[in-house]
This record gives C-alpha cells, structure tokens and sequence, in this order.
C-alpha cells in the first residue's frame, strides 16, 4: 500500500496550480480547498470544493451553481454520491485508482473537471458520455430488497 | 470576449454536426456503387451509346462536397448523374439525344422497371429497396460552340467541359442547333469552386495519407473543407428557417456567393461569420434584357451571361428573403457561440437546427471528449482548471461511479 502523501504537499501542489485559491489545513488531519474553474472554453465556471478528514477518505463537492441544473426530465445528477450534496463519483473505489498517496493536482481534480464538461452535456442531452461503471447508491438496494421480500 | 480557444471548440462542435449532416457511410457506397453499375450499362463495348463514346459523372452538391441528407427522414435523396455523348452525331436533335440515353436504359429490365416517367430534363431511376433512394440521369453533349462563347470571358479550365443539355418542353427540342440548346457547366463549376479553395489539394493528401489511400483514390467529393462544411451548415439553417417555401433562397446562390466570399478560413466558425458578412457584397446589378431593366445579378462564375438570382426580378420576396436569411442566420450563430455552457450552446443551437441533429451532436461530441482522455490526450492547466491537448498535468484513466443518467 503506497504511503499517504502527506496534507503539506498536498497543500503545496494546490497553491502552486491555483493559485489565490483557497486552502485550509488542520496539520497532517484534516484538509478543505475550494476554488473556481472553467473546465472548458465555452463552459461555465464552477466552484470545486475538496474536504479530506484522515481515515475518512477525501470528497469532492461543487459547491456553486447549487443546485446543479439537470436535464429535463431527471431528477437526479449522473455519477454523484448524492444530488442534493452535489458529491462527485470520480473513480472506482477499490483503493488501486485513487488512494491517499496520490496528489489531488493530478487526480481528483482533472476528474472533476472532466465531470463538469460532461455534465453539462448531459444537461443538454440527457446523456452521460464520459464513462464509467454504475452503482445503486445504499437507498436503491435497499428498495430492492424490499420489493423482494414482498413478492 | 470570443478567444481562439473558444472558436476552436466550437469548430469542433460544428464538425460534429456537419457529421450528422453527411450521408452516412452506407447510403454514399450505395450510391457509388449504383451509379456506376449505370454508368457500366450506358458505356458497355456493342451498346447503342458505344459509337457516342458516352462520359458518366455525378454532378451538383454530391460532386461539390456539399449534400446534405433531406430534413425530413421519410424525404428522399438525389443524385445527379450526366451522361455526356461526346461523340454523337453532328445532326442529333434535342431529342434524339435524350431518347437514345433513354431507350439504352430501358434495353435493361431492371432499369426499364425503375424508371419514372419522363421528365423534361432528365430521366429518373427510383431505387426501390426502402431507401428513398432517385437518380436523375442527365443526357448531355459536349457545346460545340464552347470556345468562341467563352474564350474571352473565363479561364480554359472553366469552360472546356461546357456541356447543352435537352429539354423537351422548349421549342428547339427538335433543332440540331446546338446554338439553341440549354447550357450546362457542372465540371466547370465545380472547378471553379475548388479554385476557391487553396488548401483544397493539401486536404485531398491529408485525406489520402489518413486511409493509406494513392491520392489518385481519392475523388474530389470526399474533401470536406471548412467552405464545404460552412454551405451544408449554411443549406440547413435555410431548410429550417423555410421548410417548403419555394421563395426560399436556392441552394447554387448560397454556395456560389459563399465561394466567392470565402478568405480561406481554417475554422468552420471563422468561415459562416466572414461568408455571411460579405456574401452579400458579390451580388451584382446588371441590365437584363429580358427585363429591360437593370436586376440584380449573381453572375454563373463559368457562364458570366448566366443569373442564378434571375427568378429574384420576377419574384421579389426572394430577395427579401435572401436577405432576411443572412441576418438571422448570423445572429443565430453569433448568439450560440456566446453561450455559457455546452447545454445552453446546445439549447441555442437547436432552435435553429433542429433539436435531432444538435442533440445527437453533442452525444458525439461528448464521445470524442472521452476518447481523448481514453488515449491520454487530455489535460488540465493550471489556474482555470481547462481541459484541452495542452495544460499541466494529463487527466489520468478513471472511471466514474454511480447511476449514468441520474
């Protein structure tokens, strides 16, 4: 298992690749960054927030617009942990596409930009082009299973 | 402001939908592959036509790089074929040449079964196989009188393949007059609009070296350029802005006024704003005999006696509405690209292109987007956050999780 990179780095790539943006760490415990980007010319600009608690695992949220347009006829956005909280799904949680030693400069980042374009082509269209695998978020199984018991 | 980067996406956006413009793939072939088995039956050694040395080639937009699949999915689709008799006899008439074409095609029963009746121009052969298929076979002649008619007005290049055609609606249909037969330049016009087009041999190499292809193999028809891609953007927005109209601005006006005011423009955005600006400056005004009056004039580039804008003296409301269609088409594009956001482009583009095509658009679009991360070409700068070929850090494969379409 890589070794963690540790919050100072972490703090030190995101000055270096945004710079003015804003960063907030607790030690080597608990990191928050926040910043506006445009991840396409003719995209609009939104505001990434990435919250990281040690052993907890780092979230990135958007945090403006909020909430997220979505496309007609959908009443939840594609590949989001949750709507109303606007918690991205970047990667695949098995711990060998993202873990803690990897810097969020190179990773979460570019990921949620890569989210963002394709989101607002699926605002457009009401579909979702960038990949990925689907998940049933604990709720959906959970509805499942009853449909099962009642049959 | 619009920066470069900003008309360049939306360049990229456009060839998407210049793509769904296209015939596809499969009704291309077919059409190929269908007017060449009539180009074989015309031409076969021991046919009637053989002493005529007949000379088949398509012509109009297929030709031009320029068609653009009907607006409705039940319409169907044409291609113009010419069969040119280069060696007919001094005295054939009008009608004689448009028979013997038409008797060739009948001597094959399955051609005899799929011809529709006569038209006053050409004969049509319906495809029957569902796929709204007609080829309109042209029955021509070389113009005896080319040289002395244009020698002094255009280039050689333009008007050696000046062509009469038949009409058996006109008087002289039964004159071996060439003099008084109609006149018809396909090959010359063609030539003439890839004059216009300075990179046009380069794309033809581009095109050669991408499908490992002799450049030899690569007809003139299968180069897109962004002239090319800007008329089929351009005979789209008139086909939705008039639908069935027939005061609506005709198609050999757009593309002749777009061809003369294009300035070699790389970018398919560049291209639309710069021919709608000044197409409008290359209408000429010349007296007209027939009118005895002075009208406006868009002058046949290869026939300078020739107005494709001749129906606009008796049918005013066409100029006006060629001139209404250059203003909205313009704001249209121009209001698009100052969007914010790919769902809000794609809401203003689908009022004037139709929700289909645009949708369908952006899902390729956003398939290519994913295809460029897939192969490691996308990155991020720094700062903005944008994605592109070029930028700090290259976006690493993942893969996101969670319901696809909310």
């Amino acid at each position: 298992m890589a070794k963690r990179a540790s919050l100072i780095l972490q703090e030190g790539t995101l000055k270096s690749y945004f710079p003015g943006c804003s960063v907030n760490r607790k030690g080597e415990n608990e990191i928050t960054w926040v910043h506006t980007i445009t991840p396409s010319p003719l995209s609009g600009s939104y505001t990434l927030k990435i919250h990281y608690v040690k052993n907890k695992g780092a979230n990135v949220y958007v945090v403006n617009p909020k909430p997220l347009l979505l496309a007609s006829g959908k009443t939840k956005l594609p590949h989001v942990y949750s709507t109303p909280e606007q918690k991205l799904c970047l990667y695949f949680p098995d711990g060998k596409e993202w873990n803690t030693s990897m810097l969020y400069v190179q990773t979460l980042i570019p990921w949620a930009c890569e989210w963002l374009v394709h989101y607002e082509i699926w605002a457009g269209t009401g579909n979702w082009r960038g990949g990925g695998i689907e998940h049933e978020t604990k709720a959906e199984k959970q509805e499942e299973k009853q449909t099962e018991i009642n049959k | 402001m619009i920066t470069e980067a900003i008309k360049n996406q939306f360049n990229d956006i456009l060839q998407h939908f210049t793509q769904t413009l296209d015939l596809t793939d499969t009704q291309i072939n077919d059409a190929v592959s269908r007017y060449e088995a009539v180009g074989k039956w015309l031409q076969k050694e021991g046919s009637p036509l053989t002493s005529y040395a007949p000379e088949i080639f398509p012509q109009g937009s297929f030709l031009l790089g320029t068609m653009i699949k009907p607006l409705k999915e039940h319409e169907t689709y044409d291609i113009d074929l010419v069969c040119n008799l280069t060696k007919s006899p001094e005295a054939f008439t009008q009608e004689n040449v448009k028979k013997s074409v038409g008797n060739r095609l009948k001597d094959n029963d399955d051609y005899k079964r799929m011809l529709l009746p006569e038209n006053q121009f050409c004969w049509t052969l319906k495809y029957s196989d569902g796929s709204k298929f007609l080829m309109d076979i042209i029955p021509a002649i070389p113009d005896s009188l080319r040289q002395k008619l244009y020698e002094n007005l255009v280039d050689i290049s333009l008007w050696k393949n000046a062509l009469r055609t038949t009409d058996n609606e006109s008087d002289n249909y039964h004159s071996f007059d060439h003099s008084k037969w109609p006149k018809a330049n396909p090959i010359g016009y063609a030539e003439w609009f890839k004059q216009q087009i300075k990179t046009f041999e380069n794309q033809r190499r581009i095109l050669a070296e991408s499908k490992q292809l002799p450049i030899e193999e690569v007809p003139d028809w299968r180069i897109k350029t962004p002239l090319q891609r800007a008329i089929q953007i351009l005979k789209r927005h008139r086909d939705i802005m008039f639908e069935e109209d027939d005061n609506k601005p005709v198609s050999i006006i757009i593309t002749t006024l777009a061809a003369r005011a294009y300035d070699q423009e790389n970018n398919i955005y560049d291209a639309l704003i710069n021919v709608l600006d000044n197409m409008a400056s290359h209408i000429k005004e010349k007296y007209c005999e027939k009118h005895q009056k002075v009208i406006r004039w868009v002058e046949n580039p290869v026939n300078p006696e020739e107005n494709f804008a001749d129906m606009w003296a008796e049918y005013p409301i066409r100029e006006t509405n060629f001139h209404k269609w250059l203003t909205k088409a313009k704001e249209d594009i121009t209001r698009a690209i100052q969007e914010t956001g790919l769902n809000k482009i794609q809401e203003s583009l689908e009022e004037s292109f139709g929700k289909k095509d645009i949708t369908k658009t952006f899902a390729t679009y956003g398939d290519s987007l994913l295809k460029q991360r897939e192969s490691g070409n996308m990155k991020m700068a720094a700062g903005t956050g944008l994605l592109s070929t070029t930028g700090r850090t290259t976006v690493k494969q993942h893969q996101n999780f969670g319901k696809k379409n909310g």
